[in-house]
């Protein structure tokens, strides 16, 4: 059975693989960034698999240790040429995907690595891996009102961005923010 | 427009998502749809999660790395067993065989036939007849039973404790049609039951869950031992059944 729950685990992972890909794509913007990571990743699950107890929080398992390694490698290569990086993957994503709102596929790229990495994670485990907000404070290990605070501050952060930062209109109707 | 209602931020994201109950969704989109700039700045947030799944969702369909599929390949196959650990094993197989006698050698050439889910859901109605029955306050019983089931699945396994959920043995059913398996009874915390079906894998993995016969039901079976789990379960409660049943079967 030892050996059968070790294939089953190889079956599992290589199957959250794409899934994994897709979402370090997004978190990072850069294609190559992220494929590197992943493979990371893949070691450090190989090597650690056996601590999991729950095969169903296998995809949640991933992306964090996915997370970290993307923060060590943030940490090691500061002095990285990130719009440079930026622009190789927004490319690709142009030639698929239309501009609809006046901004273009590089932009909303751009505009999403201009946000912090906090930001940009809640911002894809609700928007693209379509999480409900406590899935995702389970999975931070944060309180869901962080969550819903950090979504917040990440998408207005986002929409700024992409309306190059222009400064809000005056607003008819009281926002108030609450603080993280 | 001159009214001030007041919308948090994280209400105004929240009704975005879809996480807000009916009331509140309600008084939200009236405060929204009265106000033309509000209105315009949730549809911009739409828009940009939209966007987020156009640009970063479709990737899933592109061709993984060779090289990533051959190292889990190769780190996951099963270990080679070594010659030593061979010969104990060796040894072990041939006293359980005469231990368990020809009753349990006589399943070791039967094929395994018929749907393992099919076969689990007559077993569970009672559309078959068990050849005995186990009660589960005879713990030598169900220790033998042990012996039984990890010689005719080939698999050392014991009865999954399900306890920390709440779950409480009751009874371990054996069957020889319409193959060699068993059916373990758990008394579920607001008294129903919950089974677990097991026999020896047809060798095709698999693993599912859905809703037959008003029942939740999963399967999970690798390159071993098949395993069907049925229950007045929600999702979720399955989900936990299902992993603490597969980990807690090995010996």
């Amino acid at each position: 059975m030892v050996g059968s729950r070790q294939e089953w685990f190889g079956k599992a992972l290589i199957a959250q693989l794409p899934a994994l890909r897709r979402y370090a794509r997004a978190l990072t913007g850069n294609t190559a960034l992220a494929d590197d990571l992943v493979q990371d990743c893949i070691e450090r699950a190989l090597r650690q698999w056996e601590g999991l107890r729950d095969l169903q929080r296998l995809a949640s398992w991933l992306r964090s240790i996915l997370h970290n390694l993307y923060i060590d490698e943030l940490r090691r290569s500061r002095s990285r040429g990130h719009e440079e990086e930026v622009t190789e993957m927004a490319d690709d994503l142009a030639l698929s995907t239309p501009a609809q709102d006046g901004t273009t596929a590089i932009d909303f790229v751009r505009a999403m690595g201009r946000l912090s990495v906090e930001h940009r994670q809640v911002l894809l485990l609700v928007g693209l891996e379509n999480k409900n907000y406590r899935d995702v404070a389970d999975e931070l290990g944060i309180p869901i009102g962080t969550v819903m605070s950090r979504l917040a501050r990440g998408r207005e952060r986002l929409r700024n961005a992409l309306e190059g930062e222009r400064p809000a209109q005056v607003r008819p109707i009281e926002i108030r923010e609450m603080r993280q | 427009m001159n009214q001030r209602p007041e919308i948090r931020e994280e209400e105004l994201h929240a009704f975005i998502d879809g996480e807000l109950d009916t009331a509140e969704r309600g008084r939200i989109e009236a405060i929204v749809e009265g106000n033309s700039w509000l209105h315009d700045r949730v549809t911009r947030y739409r828009a940009d999660k939209a966007r987020l799944v156009a640009l970063y969702g479709g990737g899933t369909s592109e061709p993984l790395p060779e090289a990533w599929l051959q190292r889990i390949e190769t780190a996951t196959a099963p270990r080679r067993w070594r010659p030593q650990t061979w010969g104990i094993a060796a040894l072990a197989a041939s006293f359980v065989l005469v231990f368990v006698g020809l009753f349990a050698w006589r399943d070791f050439i039967r094929p395994v036939r018929g749907d393992v889910v099919a076969d689990a859901l007559a077993v569970r109605a009672g559309a078959v007849q068990p050849d005995s029955v186990i009660a589960a306050d005879s713990t030598k019983a169900v220790a033998a039973e042990a012996r039984v089931m990890t010689a005719v699945l080939d698999a050392r396994v014991k009865a999954p404790d399900l306890s920390r959920l709440g779950y409480r043995l009751a009874g371990i059913n054996v069957y020889s049609e319409p193959a060699r398996a068993f059916e373990l009874r758990y008394a579920a915390p607001d008294g129903q039951t919950f089974t677990l079906y097991l026999r020896r894998s047809s060798g095709t993995p698999r693993f599912d869950q859905f809703k037959q016969d008003g029942l939740r039901v999963c399967i999970w079976q690798d390159d071993v031992v098949g395993m069907v789990m049925a229950g007045n379960v929600s999702v979720a409660e399955m989900q936990r059944l299902a992993s603490l049943a597969y980990t807690g079967l090995t010996l």
